[in-house]
Protein backbone atom coordinates (compact mmCIF):
# COMPACT_ATOMS: atom_id res chain seq x y z
CA UNK A 1 0.00 0.00 0.00
CA UNK A 2 1.56 3.15 -1.07
CA UNK A 3 0.95 6.45 1.44
CA UNK A 4 -1.63 8.25 -0.61
CA UNK A 5 -3.36 4.63 -0.27
CA UNK A 6 -2.68 4.09 3.51
CA UNK A 7 -3.62 7.59 4.32
CA UNK A 8 -6.85 6.81 2.57
CA UNK A 9 -7.21 3.53 4.44
CA UNK A 10 -6.75 5.38 7.73
CA UNK A 11 -9.18 7.82 6.90
CA UNK A 12 -11.96 4.89 6.55
CA UNK A 13 -10.84 3.54 9.85
CA UNK A 14 -11.60 6.93 11.54
CA UNK A 15 -15.15 6.87 10.54
CA UNK A 16 -14.87 3.35 12.03
CA UNK A 17 -13.57 4.40 14.89
CA UNK A 18 -16.03 7.14 15.19
CA UNK A 19 -19.19 4.87 14.08
CA UNK A 20 -18.30 2.55 17.23
CA UNK A 21 -18.20 5.43 19.71
CA UNK A 22 -21.41 6.93 18.72
CA UNK A 23 -20.28 9.63 17.02
CA UNK A 24 -21.37 8.70 13.35
CA UNK A 25 -25.05 7.03 13.38
CA UNK A 26 -26.14 5.01 10.24
CA UNK A 27 -29.37 3.93 9.36
CA UNK A 28 -30.63 0.88 6.91
CA UNK A 29 -31.64 2.13 3.61
CA UNK A 30 -31.76 -1.81 2.50
CA UNK A 31 -30.85 -4.69 3.63
CA UNK A 32 -27.29 -4.63 2.44
CA UNK A 33 -26.78 -0.58 2.34
CA UNK A 34 -26.21 1.67 5.27
CA UNK A 35 -26.52 5.77 5.51
CA UNK A 36 -25.07 8.09 7.47
CA UNK A 37 -25.51 12.03 7.25
CA UNK A 38 -23.39 14.77 8.39
CA UNK A 39 -22.88 18.53 8.08
CA UNK A 40 -19.51 19.85 7.09
CA UNK A 41 -18.80 23.07 6.44
CA UNK A 42 -19.40 22.55 2.64
CA UNK A 43 -22.80 21.74 3.53
CA UNK A 44 -24.86 18.42 4.60
CA UNK A 45 -23.48 14.84 3.45
CA UNK A 46 -24.69 11.75 3.13
CA UNK A 47 -22.13 8.85 3.73
CA UNK A 48 -23.38 5.32 2.13
CA UNK A 49 -21.89 2.11 2.66
CA UNK A 50 -22.97 -1.12 0.49
CA UNK A 51 -21.98 -4.69 -0.18
CA UNK A 52 -22.89 -6.58 -3.18
CA UNK A 53 -22.12 -10.04 -4.25
CA UNK A 54 -20.40 -9.97 -7.93
CA UNK A 55 -22.22 -12.31 -9.37
CA UNK A 56 -19.57 -15.42 -10.34
CA UNK A 57 -17.08 -14.22 -8.00
CA UNK A 58 -17.52 -15.36 -4.56
CA UNK A 59 -15.96 -11.95 -2.82
CA UNK A 60 -18.12 -9.40 -2.15
CA UNK A 61 -17.43 -5.86 -3.52
CA UNK A 62 -18.05 -2.83 -1.12
CA UNK A 63 -19.17 0.61 -2.48
CA UNK A 64 -18.61 3.39 -0.17
CA UNK A 65 -19.97 6.73 -1.75
CA UNK A 66 -20.35 10.40 0.29
CA UNK A 67 -22.75 12.93 -1.29
CA UNK A 68 -23.90 16.41 -0.75
CA UNK A 69 -27.54 16.16 -0.24
CA UNK A 70 -28.01 19.26 -2.27
CA UNK A 71 -27.29 18.09 -5.88
CA UNK A 72 -25.65 21.36 -6.92
CA UNK A 73 -22.94 21.29 -3.87
CA UNK A 74 -20.66 18.86 -5.21
CA UNK A 75 -18.39 16.81 -3.14
CA UNK A 76 -19.32 13.87 -4.61
CA UNK A 77 -17.25 10.77 -3.69
CA UNK A 78 -17.59 6.98 -4.82
CA UNK A 79 -14.92 4.16 -4.32
CA UNK A 80 -15.56 0.70 -5.50
CA UNK A 81 -13.72 -2.57 -3.98
CA UNK A 82 -13.75 -3.83 -7.57
CA UNK A 83 -11.50 -0.93 -8.80
CA UNK A 84 -9.22 -0.70 -5.16
CA UNK A 85 -9.50 -3.96 -4.32
CA UNK A 86 -6.79 -2.86 -1.23
CA UNK A 87 -9.71 -1.26 0.25
CA UNK A 88 -12.36 -4.46 0.56
CA UNK A 89 -10.84 -5.56 4.26
CA UNK A 90 -11.33 -1.64 5.50
CA UNK A 91 -14.67 -1.06 4.05
CA UNK A 92 -15.96 -4.60 5.40
CA UNK A 93 -15.16 -3.58 8.82
CA UNK A 94 -16.87 -0.47 8.42
CA UNK A 95 -20.16 -2.16 6.75
CA UNK A 96 -19.75 -4.35 9.69
CA UNK A 97 -19.57 -1.22 12.12
CA UNK A 98 -22.52 0.40 10.20
CA UNK A 99 -24.13 -2.64 10.64
CA UNK A 100 -23.64 -2.91 14.39
CA UNK A 101 -24.76 1.12 15.04
CA UNK A 102 -28.03 -0.01 13.28
CA UNK A 103 -28.80 -2.20 15.57
CA UNK A 104 -26.99 -0.57 18.52
CA UNK A 105 -30.11 1.54 17.96
CA UNK A 106 -32.76 -1.01 17.72
CA UNK A 107 -31.62 -2.37 20.91
CA UNK A 108 -32.01 1.02 22.73
CA UNK A 109 -35.60 1.14 20.64
CA UNK A 110 -36.56 -1.22 22.00
CA UNK A 111 -35.14 -1.32 25.35
CA UNK A 112 -37.20 2.52 25.93
CA UNK A 113 -40.12 0.82 24.38
CA UNK A 114 -40.06 -2.18 27.48
CA UNK A 115 -39.30 0.66 30.19
CA UNK A 116 -42.07 2.50 29.62
CA UNK B 1 -48.66 -99.75 -72.38
CA UNK B 2 -46.62 -101.65 -69.75
CA UNK B 3 -45.71 -99.68 -67.05
CA UNK B 4 -42.70 -99.48 -67.57
CA UNK B 5 -43.16 -98.32 -70.94
CA UNK B 6 -45.16 -95.84 -68.82
CA UNK B 7 -41.93 -94.20 -67.07
CA UNK B 8 -40.04 -94.46 -70.00
CA UNK B 9 -42.44 -92.14 -71.67
CA UNK B 10 -42.11 -89.89 -68.51
CA UNK B 11 -38.70 -89.76 -68.06
CA UNK B 12 -38.34 -88.81 -72.14
CA UNK B 13 -40.94 -85.74 -71.69
CA UNK B 14 -39.61 -84.96 -68.32
CA UNK B 15 -35.70 -84.50 -70.23
CA UNK B 16 -37.35 -82.70 -72.78
CA UNK B 17 -38.13 -80.03 -71.11
CA UNK B 18 -35.48 -77.53 -70.08
CA UNK B 19 -35.54 -76.55 -66.38
CA UNK B 20 -36.97 -73.15 -65.83
CA UNK B 21 -33.90 -71.36 -64.90
CA UNK B 22 -32.09 -71.90 -68.10
CA UNK B 23 -34.89 -69.88 -69.83
CA UNK B 24 -33.74 -66.63 -70.82
CA UNK B 25 -37.03 -64.91 -69.29
CA UNK B 26 -36.56 -66.01 -65.90
CA UNK B 27 -33.02 -63.70 -65.44
CA UNK B 28 -35.25 -61.07 -67.19
CA UNK B 29 -38.16 -61.22 -64.73
CA UNK B 30 -35.17 -61.87 -61.44
CA UNK B 31 -33.51 -58.57 -63.05
CA UNK B 32 -36.73 -56.57 -62.89
CA UNK B 33 -37.66 -57.69 -59.90
CA UNK B 34 -34.31 -56.85 -58.19
CA UNK B 35 -33.85 -53.48 -59.18
CA UNK B 36 -37.21 -52.71 -58.11
CA UNK B 37 -36.39 -53.82 -54.79
CA UNK B 38 -32.93 -51.79 -54.95
CA UNK B 39 -34.99 -48.81 -56.14
CA UNK B 40 -37.55 -48.90 -53.13
CA UNK B 41 -34.81 -49.39 -50.68
CA UNK B 42 -33.04 -46.17 -52.17
CA UNK B 43 -36.38 -44.45 -52.07
CA UNK B 44 -36.85 -45.41 -48.21
CA UNK B 45 -33.00 -44.38 -47.59
CA UNK B 46 -33.94 -40.80 -49.25
CA UNK B 47 -37.07 -40.27 -47.74
CA UNK B 48 -35.97 -41.25 -44.20
CA UNK B 49 -33.21 -38.54 -45.24
CA UNK B 50 -35.36 -35.94 -46.15
CA UNK B 51 -37.39 -36.57 -43.13
CA UNK B 52 -34.54 -36.29 -40.84
CA UNK B 53 -33.49 -32.84 -42.64
CA UNK B 54 -36.81 -31.73 -42.36
CA UNK B 55 -36.97 -32.28 -38.71
CA UNK B 56 -33.26 -30.12 -38.21
CA UNK B 57 -34.04 -27.20 -40.56
CA UNK B 58 -37.46 -26.80 -37.97
CA UNK B 59 -35.50 -27.04 -35.28
CA UNK B 60 -32.76 -24.87 -37.17
CA UNK B 61 -35.56 -22.40 -37.65
CA UNK B 62 -37.01 -22.81 -34.04
CA UNK B 63 -33.31 -21.78 -32.55
CA UNK B 64 -32.88 -18.72 -34.88
CA UNK B 65 -36.05 -17.50 -33.46
CA UNK B 66 -34.99 -17.84 -29.95
CA UNK B 67 -31.77 -16.48 -30.61
CA UNK B 68 -33.61 -13.38 -31.98
CA UNK B 69 -35.38 -13.33 -28.75
CA UNK B 70 -32.70 -13.87 -26.69
CA UNK B 71 -30.40 -11.11 -28.60
CA UNK B 72 -33.32 -8.74 -27.53
CA UNK B 73 -33.14 -9.96 -23.80
CA UNK B 74 -29.21 -9.46 -23.66
CA UNK B 75 -29.40 -6.02 -25.05
CA UNK B 76 -32.23 -4.67 -22.65
CA UNK B 77 -29.72 -6.23 -19.59
CA UNK B 78 -26.79 -4.25 -20.96
CA UNK B 79 -28.36 -1.15 -20.75
CA UNK B 80 -29.15 -0.64 -17.06
CA UNK B 81 -30.31 2.37 -16.02
CA UNK B 82 -27.08 3.97 -13.35
CA UNK B 83 -30.11 5.62 -11.45
CA UNK B 84 -31.95 2.43 -11.55
CA UNK B 85 -34.95 2.22 -8.71
CA UNK B 86 -36.15 -1.28 -6.77
CA UNK B 87 -39.12 -1.24 -9.15
CA UNK B 88 -37.89 -0.87 -11.94
CA UNK B 89 -35.02 -3.95 -11.39
CA UNK B 90 -37.63 -6.13 -10.03
CA UNK B 91 -39.55 -5.89 -13.05
CA UNK B 92 -37.32 -6.02 -15.66
CA UNK B 93 -35.41 -9.24 -13.04
CA UNK B 94 -38.95 -11.01 -13.32
CA UNK B 95 -39.10 -10.46 -16.84
CA UNK B 96 -36.23 -11.71 -18.02
CA UNK B 97 -36.25 -14.29 -15.55
CA UNK B 98 -39.92 -16.01 -16.99
CA UNK B 99 -38.68 -15.50 -20.68
CA UNK B 100 -35.36 -17.03 -20.13
CA UNK B 101 -36.86 -20.00 -18.33
CA UNK B 102 -39.43 -20.10 -21.05
CA UNK B 103 -37.05 -20.72 -23.87
CA UNK B 104 -34.56 -22.36 -22.58
CA UNK B 105 -36.38 -25.00 -21.10
CA UNK B 106 -37.03 -27.26 -24.39
CA UNK B 107 -33.34 -27.39 -24.28
CA UNK B 108 -32.16 -28.50 -20.63
CA UNK B 109 -32.04 -32.39 -21.96
CA UNK B 110 -29.73 -31.91 -24.52
CA UNK B 111 -25.80 -32.88 -23.36
CA UNK B 112 -24.61 -29.88 -25.76
CA UNK B 113 -27.22 -27.26 -23.48
CA UNK B 114 -27.84 -28.35 -20.51
CA UNK B 115 -24.33 -27.10 -18.25
CA UNK B 116 -25.02 -23.65 -19.86
CA UNK B 117 -29.16 -23.69 -18.97
CA UNK B 118 -28.44 -24.78 -15.32
CA UNK B 119 -25.27 -22.01 -15.09
CA UNK B 120 -27.99 -19.48 -16.63
CA UNK B 121 -30.45 -20.65 -14.12
CA UNK B 122 -28.20 -20.36 -11.23
CA UNK B 123 -27.35 -16.51 -11.93
CA UNK B 124 -31.26 -15.65 -12.18
CA UNK B 125 -31.49 -17.51 -8.64
CA UNK B 126 -28.75 -15.34 -7.58
CA UNK B 127 -29.48 -12.32 -8.93
CA UNK B 128 -33.19 -12.79 -6.94
CA UNK B 129 -31.44 -13.11 -3.77
CA UNK B 130 -29.11 -9.94 -4.85
CA UNK B 131 -32.62 -7.82 -5.61
CA UNK B 132 -34.13 -8.96 -1.81
CA UNK B 133 -30.33 -7.65 -0.71
CA UNK B 134 -31.33 -4.01 -2.01
CA UNK B 135 -35.47 -4.06 -1.03
CA UNK B 136 -35.48 -0.72 0.31
CA UNK B 137 -35.98 -0.93 3.84
CA UNK B 138 -36.68 3.05 3.88
CA UNK B 139 -37.21 5.66 1.59
CA UNK B 140 -33.58 6.60 1.75
CA UNK B 141 -32.46 3.94 -0.80
CA UNK B 142 -34.33 5.32 -3.44
CA UNK B 143 -33.07 8.81 -2.75
CA UNK B 144 -29.59 7.21 -3.44
CA UNK B 145 -29.73 6.27 -7.03
CA UNK B 146 -27.17 3.73 -7.65
CA UNK B 147 -27.33 1.73 -4.37
CA UNK B 148 -30.17 -1.01 -6.49
CA UNK B 149 -27.45 -0.82 -9.89
CA UNK B 150 -24.43 -1.61 -8.02
CA UNK B 151 -26.44 -4.28 -5.96
CA UNK B 152 -27.46 -5.96 -9.14
CA UNK B 153 -25.67 -5.05 -11.86
CA UNK B 154 -23.14 -7.77 -11.46
CA UNK B 155 -25.74 -10.54 -11.17
CA UNK B 156 -27.31 -8.76 -14.21
CA UNK B 157 -23.66 -9.22 -16.10
CA UNK B 158 -23.85 -12.72 -15.37
CA UNK B 159 -27.09 -13.72 -16.43
CA UNK B 160 -25.85 -11.55 -19.81
CA UNK B 161 -22.84 -13.68 -20.33
CA UNK B 162 -24.84 -16.79 -19.62
CA UNK B 163 -27.60 -15.39 -22.45
CA UNK B 164 -23.95 -15.00 -24.60
CA UNK B 165 -22.95 -18.93 -24.07
CA UNK B 166 -26.22 -20.05 -24.81
CA UNK B 167 -26.53 -18.08 -28.10
CA UNK B 168 -23.23 -19.31 -29.14
CA UNK B 169 -24.18 -22.46 -28.56
CA UNK B 170 -27.17 -22.32 -30.53
CA UNK B 171 -25.33 -20.57 -33.51
CA UNK B 172 -23.16 -23.56 -33.31
CA UNK B 173 -25.85 -26.34 -33.18
CA UNK B 174 -26.90 -24.01 -36.48
CA UNK B 175 -23.48 -24.33 -38.49
CA UNK B 176 -23.49 -27.92 -37.76
CA UNK B 177 -26.94 -28.28 -38.55
CA UNK B 178 -25.83 -26.83 -42.32
CA UNK B 179 -23.02 -28.33 -42.78
CA UNK B 180 -24.62 -31.52 -41.74
CA UNK B 181 -27.21 -30.93 -44.71
CA UNK B 182 -24.96 -29.58 -47.04
CA UNK B 183 -22.12 -33.12 -46.89
CA UNK B 184 -25.99 -35.26 -46.89
CA UNK B 185 -27.26 -33.31 -49.65
CA UNK B 186 -30.49 -32.50 -48.41
CA UNK B 187 -29.92 -29.02 -48.76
Amino acid sequence: MNPGQQELSDYIIQIVHRTEQGEIVWSQAAPTAFISTRDTPSGPKKMVIQRASSGRRPEPNFLFQVKAIKRDEGGELAIDTSEKPYLRDVFSILYDAAESSVDSQTTRILRELLDE
Amino acid sequence: VTPEETKEIARVVIEGIPPFYKGLEFYIASLIGLASVAFSVMAFIEARKAKVAAAKAGTTVKIQTITIELTEIAQRLDKLDYDLEFTAARDLLNEVNRRLRRLVAPFQAYDQFKEACNELKASLDSAKDALDEVRPTSGEVEATENVVYFGMQGHFASISAGVAEIMGLFEAETIETLNESRTTGTL
